[in-house]
């Protein structure tokens, strides 16, 4: 065998185990959801397909769902929001403004973000119920934005450097204010960080359990990964198959999201501002 | 618009410590002029544009437009460039990547908030003006180097600005193009009528197109004047060595009494061609045009022997080792091979002569 096919089945063999180690747990949670039993892996058991878990996580009364959902989207959106509007006027700062100490300040900036989120859950509790916050959307928003801003300001930060000055100063020039070149000039030049950054935050926000778990009491604020895992069944059993058929709809808006984004991911939007 | 540049100056502070990049530079542009500051590269000549256009605050001196002054740090005073009305057109050519060729050149006037109506005809005059009328719906990606050099033009020229500040806008062209485009600046800037402030390190694009020329050097002024006047009558051997191509031959000799002792050679000078108020060291230039290959004997001759030859294609530059140096002359044709032993005269009154240390 010579050694460009050894190398092409050793590529295309590693990339089938990547796929299916990554997508494996994907798939049996979609297979346990849509599957009568959920013990349909054991000896003996055939795989009877039904609607009926997705149907009851989505519409069961008791189960709450779409209240979860919508409680999600909302949070992780606003979060999302809020967090890379603020990390793309502390880039522009970072970047473009003659700021004493930029580096000590970015280096604080990621300091902040290696506390690990269990040490603070407890005072932020104190801090949420004194203002009367707990069980509110803007309970989990605010430590959501604050959680996700160094990143999002990290990242940002590297967009923002690698854009052209030149093109700073010439709408500098023709007469922009600089929040007009941020929001005229940098942000649309810099649209595949600002939306992969959207993205990262969204889903940081969407997935997050700890905060989640301890700020909200019930489907007024709950967002879905604690209200899946506080799904009960009638007599106290869990409800595997409900819980599938609820993790599966979730995946749902988080990919939609990603494939509306990945077009403006893409890169080389730059091309052409300037002779390299 | 006049522009007065003040005992200028502009100290970046590094953590190496400070750098002067621009010191106690005086100028004044005139009205309608087109003025270039040449120099070689961290002469400090782009710096000096940007203070002009606000870009960079001075720390020192003062930049007044007409009556007005437009930054003045003793006073606290400064301009932000929308505020001084000037246009750039930048060596990168810097044009929006996400705008369309139109949206490029519309984008100063739409900041400055004009009616759509007008701003479809400015751009749509502006474009004709430089020829790009048919690439209005490109994105600057699509188009070739010398058609976004265009597009930059244009959006500086859009709105009618008060002062047009160029820095080094050829020198990402390639060489055919640059002289088209040198051309077609000289002839709009002659239309237009707008003052102009042109940097470069090229002293051809510098001497065919200013009006008046600034030399710097390590942020300050070494000559200022007249294209003609900085090539015939160069003041330091700087200038005499950076203006005119090939440069000017210099050559370190003594003076004594009208009598030039270069290595063993001695030049007797007509009394008119001495240089008041030198003796002693003195550095002799000659440009490569003044130098002529001869039979005579008498006259200002100097005997060498040809190192190289280059053809140039109108005429050949020879390097001749002669007068303890290098002396390089224009032939029209028929030039001696390498390794000829030549006679060579210096055209009496096109010698020049500086200080040596």
């Amino acid at each position: 065998m010579s050694e460009e096919r050894l190398r092409k089945l050793l590529l295309a063999g590693g990339a089938c185990l990547a796929f299916l180690f990554c997508f494996a747990p994907f798939g049996y949670m979609v297979l346990t959801g849509l599957s009568v039993d959920p013990d349909f892996l054991r000896p003996g058991a055939d795989y009877r397909f039904t609607l009926d878990h997705v149907a009851s996580a989505l519409f069961s009364e008791s189960i709450h769902f779409p209240a979860y959902l919508r409680n999600s989207l909302i949070v992780s959106a606003v979060s999302a929001a809020v967090a890379v509007l603020i990390a793309a006027l502390a880039a522009y700062a970072f970047t473009r403004l003659a700021l004493p100490g930029k580096g000590v300040i970015l280096l604080f900036v990621l300091a902040v973000s290696l506390f690990p989120p269990v040490s603070l859950v407890s005072y932020l509790f104190k801090a949420m119920a004194t203002l009367g916050w707990i069980n509110t959307w803007p309970a989990l928003i605010l430590p959501y934005v604050a959680w996700t801003l160094p990143l999002s300001v990290w990242i940002l930060v590297s967009y923002f450097s690698q854009l052209p000055r030149d093109l700073d100063r010439a709408a500098l020039i023709d007469g922009c204010s600089r929040l007009q070149v941020l929001l005229r000039v940098t942000l649309p030049v810099a649209a595949p960080g600002v939306f992969s950054t959207l993205l990262l935050a969204f889903i940081f926000a969407f997935n997050e359990f700890l905060f989640a778990l301890m700020l909200t009491t019930d489907h007024a604020a709950r967002t879905i990964p604690v209200g899946i895992a506080m799904f009960e069944g009638l007599h106290g059993q869990i409800p595997w198959g409900e819980i599938m058929a609820a993790a599966t709809v979730t995946t749902i808006p988080v990919v939609v999201l990603t494939l509306i984004f990945q077009r403006r991911i893409v890169q080389g939007l730059t091309r052409g501002a300037v002779k390299e | 618009m006049k522009i007065v540049i003040d005992h200028c100056s502009m100290r970046f502070r590094t953590l190496r410590g400070a750098v002067d990049a621009v010191r106690e530079v005086s100028l004044e542009i005139g009205d309608g002029e087109f003025f270039v500051l040449l120099g070689p590269s961290g002469c400090g000549k782009s710096t000096l544009l940007n203070l002009v256009a606000g870009l960079e605050q001075p720390t020192g001196g003062e930049i007044r437009f007409g009556e007005e002054t437009v930054a003045a740090p003793a006073r606290r005073i400064f301009r932000t460039p929308r505020e001084r009305n000037v246009a750039m057109v930048f060596q990168s050519y810097a044009l929006y990547p996400h705008k369309s060729v139109f949206g490029n050149i519309a984008f100063p006037l739409q900041v400055a908030k004009e009616k759509t109506e007008r701003i479809r005809e400015a751009v749509e005059r502006t474009a004709a003006l430089l020829g790009i009328e048919d690439l209005l719906d490109r994105k600057p990606g699509e188009l070739s180097g010398g058609q976004r050099q265009r597009v930059a033009i244009a959006r500086a020229l859009v709105r009618r600005p008060a002062v047009f500040l160029l820095d080094e806008p050829l020198s990402n062209l390639d060489a055919q193009l640059r002289a088209g485009t040198r051309t077609e600046l000289k002839r709009l800037q002659q239309e237009l009528g707008i003052t102009t402030l042109y940097v470069t390190h090229d002293q051809t694009e510098a001497m065919t197109l200013g009006h008046r020329i600034a030399l710097l050097r390590q942020g300050e002024v070494v000559q200022v004047g007249p294209p003609q006047e900085l090539y015939d009558h160069p003041r330091t051997p700087f200038t005499a060595t950076f203006i005119g191509s090939p440069p000017m031959t210099l050559l370190a000799a003594s003076l004594e009494r009208g009598t030039v002792h270069l290595g063993a050679e001695r030049l007797e000078l007509q009394e008119e061609a001495v240089p008041a108020g030198l003796d002693g060291k003195v550095l002799l230039g000659i440009r490569p045009e003044h130098v002529s290959l001869t039979q005579e004997e008498r006259g200002l001759i100097l005997t060498g022997e040809v190192r190289t030859v280059e053809p140039l294609g109108r005429e050949f530059l020879l390097h001749v080792g002669a007068g303890g140096g290098e002396v390089r002359v224009l032939v029209a044709e028929s030039p001696p091979e390498r390794g000829n032993k030549v006679r060579l005269a210096l055209h009496p009154g096109k010698l020049h002569f500086f200080e040596r240390e």
